[in-house]
């Protein structure tokens, strides 16, 4: 079954435009109907289902390749098969212009409020935090998620400084260094970190300049997160950060172009209760390529 | 944004207080805390502003070699924000066995106001345990309208977790 299988009625508005093409083939799975057989490959489908467990989609990632998650029971479920399909079958495009993707739901006449930074250091790190809080300032929407809002910047702040960075072989420069050591990008590269808001949803993403990410670890270190409650011991790492980030969004899009760059962005919810964006039912979508 | 800070002092029953003061991230350095920790010790969390991960894993490992170290001391926590409530119902070791939670934060919200607020449970008043079994008392929270209140904006199932005795 294709995604138009499930929801032609839901696309017809947009039949004639090139989304419906792009979206046309997608093969979905559909976990209400029972979970992956073993050694099934999911890698080009996309995976639907109403209030599925965080954990038991993972495993879908870990042993059937699945790479894009959707719960058809949010709100948002045209956005994010929209979403979906773009980091399945145009990740350049989203790549190359991550604000216009994810204010397409908007459309342009509906401006966002942009707050941007780059860094390459360690040291950074203080002059992002005091200016997300001014930027947090007194949008009253964002103030009561500042606390949600400061720990997803500082993991997304940690990951692209430490975890990031590989030499030209491919091995990593700063990821077994302790996190309160300095560490500096080689050469003139620079991260950006932003935060992007429309009346009611936030975005909050990294831009590294090395394309390192590698779908399977990531989708292990997630499968982990969810299913232990232990520290790692192995790593310099806690083991937590991308959960930590996954708990406090509704959906997370993690894309990388090899040696070129990443992106990992989560997707928040403005003007609703904790208890509701706690309770919102998770969707990932990882597209590491090139 | 506040750094990471500890203060000391010693209470009107004597016992060490540690007052931790705002991120508890990687600069978050127990080891070097000169306090003496003798039978109990008090953490006042009333002014941290959020916990990282590398946070999370140093406070869990100097746990880890206190307990071990002494495995009598108690500890005692006040004041817990919903930053540390979290991470004491994710993660395990967070909370010592050997310890009591005497007071946390509860966030209220009125989703029809928007409206919140921030109430703080305390042992014996709002919870307790008693023959083994949780007892606990959510207060009501006005929200200043007559047909609509404030409530827990938690998973209650969720985030009072870490009440029950283990
Ligand atoms: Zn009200």
């Amino acid at each position: 079954m294709t995604l138009l299988d499930y929801y032609a009625d839901s696309f017809k508005p947009i039949q004639n435009s090139p989304l419906y093409t792009l979206i046309g083939g997608i093969k979905a799975f559909n976990f209400d109907k029972g979970l992956p057989e073993e050694g099934a490959d999911l890698s080009d489908h996309v995976g639907i289902g109403d209030h599925v467990g965080t954990q038991t989609f993972l495993e879908a990632f870990v042993n059937n390749g699945l790479s894009n998650f959707v719960q058809t029971s949010n709100d948002d479920l045209m956005y994010e098969l929209f979403i979906a399909a773009v980091i399945l079958k145009k990740p350049l495009l989203f790549l190359n212009n991550p604000l216009t993707i994810l204010n397409s739901q908007h459309g342009s006449a509906n401006a966002m409020n942009v707050w941007q930074e780059n860094f390459n250091c360690t040291e950074h790190k203080a002059r992002v935090l005091d200016s997300i809080e001014k930027f947090i300032g007194n949008n009253k929407g964002m103030n009561r998620l500042s606390e949600n809002i400061l720990i997803i910047i500082d993991e997304l702040f940690s990951n692209a400084l430490f975890n990031a960075p590989v030499d030209d072989n491919g091995y990593p420069i700063f990821k077994n260094m302790e996190r309160d050591e300095k560490v500096k990008y080689p050469g003139n590269k620079n991260a950006r970190i932003f935060a992007v808001h429309t009346q009611h949803d936030l975005f909050i993403g990294t831009i590294d300049p090395w394309g390192s990410i590698d779908r399977d670890h990531i989708s292990n270190i997630l499968h982990r997160a969810y299913s232990e409650r232990k520290v790692t011991e192995d790593s310099k790492g806690a083991g937590f950060g991308l959960r930590m980030m996954l708990d406090r969004a509704r959906s997370l899009y993690i894309l990388s172009q090899h040696r070129e760059r990443s992106l990992v962005c989560c997707h928040m919810r403005l003007n609703i209760s904790l208890k509701k964006i706690e309770n919102v039912p998770k969707q990932l979508h990882i597209n590491c390529f090139g | 944004m506040a750094g990471f800070k500890v203060t000391q002092k010693i209470d009107d029953n004597m016992k060490t207080r540690l007052q931790i003061e705002g991120a508890m991230d990687e600069h978050s350095d127990y080891g070097s805390i000169e306090a003496e920790f003798t039978d109990e010790v008090v953490f006042d969390f009333g002014d941290v502003s959020h916990i990282n991960s590398t946070g999370i894993k140093h406070w869990v490992q100097w746990v880890e070699k206190i307990t071990a170290d002494r495995p009598h001391l108690r500890f005692v926590f006040i004041n817990c924000p919903k930053a540390i409530v979290d991470q004491m119902n994710m993660v395990e070791g967070f909370l010592p066995s050997n310890s009591k939670v005497q007071s946390f934060k509860v966030p209220y919200y009125c989703e029809t106001c928007d409206k919140d607020t921030v109430c703080t449970f305390v042992a014996g008043r709002e919870y307790s345990v008693e023959n083994g079994q949780l007892q606990l008392t959510i207060p009501d929270q006005k929200c200043g309208r007559d047909d609509c209140e404030m409530e827990p904006d938690v998973v209650e199932q969720k985030y009072f977790r870490f009440l029950k005795p283990r």
